[in-house]
């Protein structure tokens, strides 16, 4: 007789080996034995990170249908739609929609509820080319969804599929939340701007970010101007916390005098302005916090300070930065120590170490400079002659917090080539990651707005493959 | 303020299209022939997470990962408390509260990140490491039994020494990383 504790019962449980009656015996047995808890917690965790890791299905039992990653809340109206979708829609497909379509003497007229002309709302943000479906409505992503309730009129999708209008009946099913029919229909649609622009929007719906972005670029080359597109670039930009380029895009939009559209994207525009603006001076605000108690004369405890990473790295940098001594420099180190536990590796130790070696008769006045900048005490005149001696010293790292800071690198390709070479010369994917910000940066001030936008995206998905532990945040 | 608002929605929705799929999978695992819904339990946890999440979203994806499966292991013990209770008629016990940082399991884990969870799995014996990827791709025990043309009972010793091993190759490198943190602050 097995007892529940032996027998790899937990792993059994868990890996859904037991028949029903064990399962529920297990289950009783679980709230009564602390070391099966403790070893259920354990495993648990365990499993999840192989799910992270290797990305795999886990084994069930029965084999639930697959669900689309959404918001809990929306989720199961529209689990069940997709299912009928699945079901009705595809065995309609199947008979043929030209068997459905009986020609009529003149060309019928499409009803407009092939596109939801009643509709009183947008159920997604994002704009299709279609002019029935990219009426101007106000957006509301949570009354929207029983939209999709409706079935879709065959007979007028079979007179639009004579007529070749598949970005028509690829909007009449993205309208309802039917992506994967959509698709399939754009796929039918002939080359055009209309088209890479719908194609960008069924991307967008599956947060497929960059695809979405290189199609709504290959849409703006063939017409600049193209309002749609241009309206989806903002969200794309926004979805990858490119706040300010999102901005810029629809001011673009709202520079076009449309009805309604034009005053939502100003809208829409100074509403991330205002997020961006509110962020970075909490941002600022926290990593200030931060440094000065690093910096100060009050113990701090590492591990806690570590519980916000992202702060605590921003701050640690400012703070190696600016202290003056040896010592000083050399308190730093549990904190870095510490933020390298998180993140991997061990470039912040290394940092720390490396600058603790430094001559401080040489350093501190230039630290001192630094922190003067850090205040916003210093002039720009001051500024600029800092600059100077710190270009000239060896304190390379102080001389990229500096330029980062003024942002010279935007102007001076001398001070670009410098901040690079430096962010080259350490392994920290961070210091990387800000010079190509500042690279990108005077890519857009010379116009290369795609260009610098497309390099954007790229900085931002590997910064957030990090993990979060550095601000992603200010690479806009 | 709306806006405000709407960008923390956005993050927090975010946050749950990257952590949902994993904790899913591992819901309906534990929730499989009972009659509890693996949806309901998921859900149940980002409600927590929703009250947590001012906490939460500064913290790295290993630890705000390792909170939601503390969380959801609650929530799943919670109802078979319940359920033992309720089949005696009994009140249930108080439900446990999750605050950001607690957990001896989840405090070891959320240091661990998802290369070096790869890394060790490449470090397992062969056999063990083969097998553990089969499961982990969602093959079940007979399957997997099949492919090494082995007893379906050498499956399930061959799995639980992986995870002994993986647990054994893991957590000694959180203990150094904490040891080495806490001795020089
Ligand atoms: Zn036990």
């Amino acid at each position: 007789m097995t007892t529940p504790c032996t027998n790899n019962r937990l792993h059994l449980f868990v890996d859904g080996e037991l028949s029903a009656t064990e399962a529920e015996a297990f289950r009783q047995h679980l709230t009564r034995c602390s070391e099966c808890e403790s070893g259920l917690r354990d495993l648990l965790q365990l499993e999840l990170l192989a799910a992270r890791a290797l990305g795999g299905a886990a084994p069930v039992a029965e084999s639930p249908e697959v669900v689309e990653p959404v918001t809990a809340k929306v989720l199961p109206l529209r689990a069940r739609l997709q299912k009928v979708y699945r079901t009705a829609l595809p065995l309609a497909m199947a008979a043929g929609l030209a068997t459905v379509f009986i020609r009529f003497q003149a060309p019928p007229e499409i009803p407009g509820e092939v596109w939801l002309s009643s509709a009183d709302s947008r159920t997604f943000e994002a704009r299709l080319s279609h002019p029935k479906a990219d009426r101007f409505l106000p957006y509301s992503p949570m009354r929207g969804t029983s939209h999709a309730t409706e079935m879709l009129p065959l007979r007028p999708l079979a007179e639009l599929e004579e007529r070749h209008d598949f970005r028509g009946i690829a909007a009449a099913y993205a309208l309802r939340g039917d992506w994967q029919q959509a698709e399939a229909f754009l796929g039918r649609e002939a080359e055009s701007a209309d088209k890479a622009n719908d194609q960008a929007v069924v991307a967008l719906s599956r947060q497929r970010y960059e695809e979405a972005l290189g199609l709504l670029t290959s849409a703006l080359r063939q017409n600049p101007n193209h309002a749609q597109a241009l309206w989806n670039r903002a969200l794309v930009l926004r979805e990858r916390d490119l706040l300010d380029r999102a901005a810029a895009s629809f001011d673009t939009v709202a520079s076009l005098g449309e009805e309604g559209w034009s005053a939502e994207a100003r809208r829409m525009a100074a509403e991330l302005r205002t997020q961006l603006a509110e962020e970075r001076v909490r941002w600022r605000r926290q990593v200030t916090d931060a440094w000065l108690t690093l910096t100060g004369d009050a113990p701090w405890d590492a591990k806690q300070l570590a519980q916000r990473p992202v702060v605590a790295r921003a701050a640690l940098y400012e703070a190696v930065r600016t202290v003056t001594s040896k010592e000083g420099v050399e308190a730093l180190l549990p904190l870095a120590k510490e933020l390298d536990t998180l993140g991997g590796g061990s470039v912040l130790q290394d940092y720390v170490r490396q600058v603790a070696t430094r001559d401080f008769a040489a350093r501190a006045p230039l630290a001192q400079g630094y922190a003067g900048l850090l205040r916003e005490r210093e002039t720009k005149k001051d500024a600029t002659a800092l600059l100077e001696s710190l270009r000239r010293s060896g304190e390379r790292d102080i001389y990229f917090g500096a330029l980062v800071h003024t942002g010279s690198a935007v102007v001076d390709a001398t001070a670009l080539s410098a901040l690079k070479g430096f962010a080259e010369g350490t392994p920290d994917p961070w210091l990387h990651l800000l010079a190509e910000r500042e690279g990108i940066r005077r890519e857009l001030a010379a116009g290369h707005t795609a260009l610098a936008e497309k390099q954007l995206m790229d900085a931002m998905l590997t910064c957030n493959g990090l993990g979060n532990i550095v601000p992603c945040m200010e690479l806009n | 303020m709306a806006n405000l608002f709407n960008r923390e929605r956005r993050r927090y929705e975010a946050f749950i299209r990257q952590h949902r799929p994993s904790l899913l999978g591992l819901a309906r695992r534990l929730s499989a022939r009972s009659s509890l819904e693996a949806e309901d339990l998921v859900q149940e946890t980002f409600e927590r997470a929703m009250n947590e999440f001012e906490a939460l979203k500064d913290r790295t994806d290993a630890a705000a990962a390792a909170w939601l499966c503390t969380t959801m292991t609650n929530r799943f013990l919670d109802y078979c408390r319940r359920q033992r209770t309720e089949s005696r008629g009994m009140p249930h016990l108080a439900l446990v509260q999750e605050g950001v940082a607690q957990g001896e399991a989840q405090e070891n884990w959320e240091l661990v990140s998802t290369e070096e969870f790869q890394k060790a799995v490449e470090r397992l014996k062969p056999h063990l490491r083969d097998a553990y990827r089969l499961h982990a791709e969602g093959k079940r025990y007979n399957a997997i039994a099949e492919h090494f043309n082995v007893p379906v009972g050498t499956v399930g010793s061959w799995l639980t020494l992986a995870r002994r091993d993986l647990k054994d190759l893991l957590l000694p490198q959180v203990a150094v990383a904490r040891e080495r943190g806490a001795t020089s602050s």
